[in-house]
């Protein structure tokens, strides 16, 4: 990828869910979104967020147009190598429940690395890797490292998400609403977290909210309804 | 190899649905491997009831009839042999030795059968075992009885314990017995696990001792009736038999005596070959034996049902989690993978505890089984048909497992990064 590429590059995008169940339909024209920059999306419930976000992650393909992430055309990649683009270079930071009950807080952050194949680390350097960014977003406890993610508080549970999202210094974090189960003082306080890595790995953010007041933090503030030329929700038809 | 870790950590997650599977696993090949024990067990206690016997002569009847009541003592002879017919057959230059069986009477439901001291000799088990007596003696005395194991053990009898026999095989005496000549046990006998155990042996001669005065076939009267010390100044050289073993000089000379038998003119007798006749009889039994394996068969299947019915429950709550294995770059055979994995883990973890079950289970219970069933149970390791069953329900248990992993790949598949709840 070259300096002045764009991160995101969507251009005369056009999809739709294969399944007869699901009648959604989703055609943006032009988008952009250049490297470091610091995005929010906004949109209502049921707009096509999650559908977009799914098309620059590579788990959803267009049936016209590209998608061009970090200089990679992903609609003419394979499945797999899509999978492989993901694990190496995104980091992802769902709304709740972010984390494999059944691991430790430790072993759920270092699971960001085990399926990529770019950094070929050992255990040891995981793990210090892991323990470096819990530290810096205030997980750094010995004991705290070894819990249950099941075990932690909610607000707990989403810097440990941003901690995976951020290991291995991806170049684009997505985050899919990551405050919106957090109270207003934890939300500032984890959107400070998020910014503060985000700046010192240089990466691009994109983040997904329905809460105008945040919009205020941010670079630039995308509106679905904008960028969309339609988007078709359920049980509507073309 | 992080999928297989996961697979465990997943399980050790979730151990209680997790041991709970693996005991219903643990529990079909129990019972699936039991059965198998138990039926070759079967077998090789059934065809080694009697060995060193080339044939056997009865009363002309069908070959498995003769086989019962003269090697199992279940049901009755036809008719007797004559003892000018025992004399004829032991006369003939291919036989070595032969040991006439009386049947006929009982003692408290166990068959009294008479014979001659040569049965003790002659009388094999277990390929080549001859009875050993655990306590006293062969009978020498008319009124001496040798009795089987089981007999002494549930009447308590001991070496000079004194007993009655009835007349009639029936459990219960219907007053007609041979109470006016008691017989004294004079030797037990060690267990075999074969009819023997539930037999009373007397002479030849103490069959006719008792039987004086019966000719008509009912109690004697008024001067017919003998004392015990009486009878014994009587000529009581057998007059009859039930039945006859025979030993042969030489085994390629079974088949021509075999047809002098079934063509002996004065009386109409026949012989088998006793390793041809249990093989008929289990032919018969052996339907038992696949109704059983049927049935463990079954209680793999509803095992395996089991732990689908468990996996796919599962599959809805772990949607969310199948989206996050998603978000960091596992790819879909990922998640099919791991279901496939936790699977492989519980089929084999149930194999193996099974196994290790059944042997604890024979290396302490056996002595008692084999006491008290008289089953011949081997404890080897695993035979190849016992090797074949574990890898038919390992191989079932993937497959089986396999419904629920593809499943999960196409759910992954549709769900993306959405997380549905």
């Amino acid at each position: 990828m070259k300096a002045d590429d764009p991160a995101i590059a969507i251009e005369d995008l056009y999809f739709r869910f294969n399944d007869r169940s699901r009648s959604f339909a989703l055609k943006i024209a032009s988008l952009k979104i250049g490297q470091g920059e610091r995005i929010a999306l906004l949109g209502p419930s049921g707009s096509g967020k999650s559908t977009l976000l799914g098309l620059i992650c590579g788990v959803l393909t267009p049936r016209e147009g590209t998608v061009r992430v970090l200089g990679h055309q992903l609609e003419q990649m394979s499945s797999r190598e899509r999978d492989r683009f993901r694990a190496d270079k995104l980091g992802v930071i769902f709304q709740q429940f972010n984390l494999l009950p059944y691991l430790s807080v430790l072993d759920n952050v270092v699971l960001a690395l085990e399926f990529s194949h770019q950094r070929h680390l050992s255990a040891q350097e995981k793990q210090n890797s892991a323990r470096q960014l819990l530290d810096a977003l205030g997980l750094g406890g010995d004991q705290i490292v070894r819990q249950k993610a099941a075990e932690l508080s909610v607000g707990q549970q989403q810097r440990v998400a941003a901690a995976r999202a951020f290991i291995g210094a991806p170049a684009l974090i997505i985050a899919d609403e990551p405050t919106s189960a957090l109270d207003e003082d934890r939300q500032s306080e984890f959107l400070a977290l998020l910014f503060s890595r985000q700046k010192a790995d240089g990466s691009t953010l994109l983040m997904v909210t329905h809460d105008r007041r945040l919009a205020g933090q941010f670079d630039r503030v995308l509106n679905l309804a904008d960028i969309c030329d339609f988007a078709l929700t359920e049980g509507a038809s073309i | 190899m992080i999928v297989l870790r996961l697979a465990l950590q997943s399980l050790r997650n979730r151990r209680t649905t997790a041991l709970l599977t693996v005991l219903s696993i643990a529990l079909s090949v129990v019972m699936l491997l039991g059965v198998e024990k138990v039926r070759t067990g079967t077998k090789t206690s059934f065809l080694n009831t009697i060995a060193g016997t080339d044939l056997i002569v009865g009363a002309r009847a069908g070959d498995v009839q003769l086989l019962l009541y003269s090697v199992f003592r279940i049901g009755d002879a036809t008719a007797n042999i004559t003892w000018e017919t025992v004399e004829d057959i032991k006369a003939r230059p291919e036989v070595k030795w032969v040991v006439p069986i009386s049947l006929g009477d009982s003692h408290r439901g166990f068959r009294v059968m008479g014979t001659s001291a040569e049965y003790f000799d002659h009388y094999r088990y277990r390929r080549n075992q001859k009875l050993e007596l655990a306590s006293g003696q062969r009978f020498d005395d008319l009124y001496d009885a040798v009795i089987g194991h089981t007999v002494a053990e549930d009447l308590g009898y001991e070496v000079g314990s004194e007993i009655v026999v009835a007349h009639g095989s029936g459990r219960v005496s219907l007053g007609a017995d041979h109470g006016d000549k008691p017989f004294r046990v004079s030797g037990i006998l060690a267990p075999t696990g074969t009819p023997v155990d539930r037999t009373v042996h007397l002479k030849m001669e103490a069959i006719e001792a008792i039987h004086v005065g019966w000719e008509g076939g009912s109690a004697p009267r008024g001067d017919a009736i003998k004392s015990a010390e009486q009878v014994r100044e009587l000529d009581l050289a057998p007059k009859s038999a039930t039945a006859l073993y025979v030993g042969l000089k030489s085994r390629m000379m079974t088949f021509s005596l075999q047809r002098w038998v079934n063509t002996y003119k004065p009386e109409a007798i026949s012989a088998i070959l006793p390793g041809i006749a249990f093989a008929q009889l289990w032919r018969i039994l052996s339907n038992v034996e696949i109704a059983l394996l049927v049935i463990s068969a079954m209680v793999v299947f509803t095992a395996f049902l089991g732990m689908v019915i468990s996996v796919l429950g599962s599959l809805n709550e772990r949607r969310r989690e199948m989206a996050i294995l998603r978000s960091v770059g596992a790819r879909p055979g990922h998640v099919f993978g791991l279901l496939l994995w936790e699977a492989t883990t519980l089929v084999l973890a149930g194999i193996c505890a099974g196994v290790f079950s059944i042997f604890a289970l024979l290396y302490f219970g056996r002595p008692a089984i084999e006491d008290w069933t008289g089953l011949l149970l081997s404890f080897n390791l695993l035979t190849m048909s016992e090797a074949k069953i574990l890898l038919g329900i390992f191989v079932g248990g993937v497959v089986a497992a396999i419904f629920p992993a593809i499943r999960a790949y196409k759910l992954s598949l549709s769900d993306g990064l959405t997380i549905r709840t």
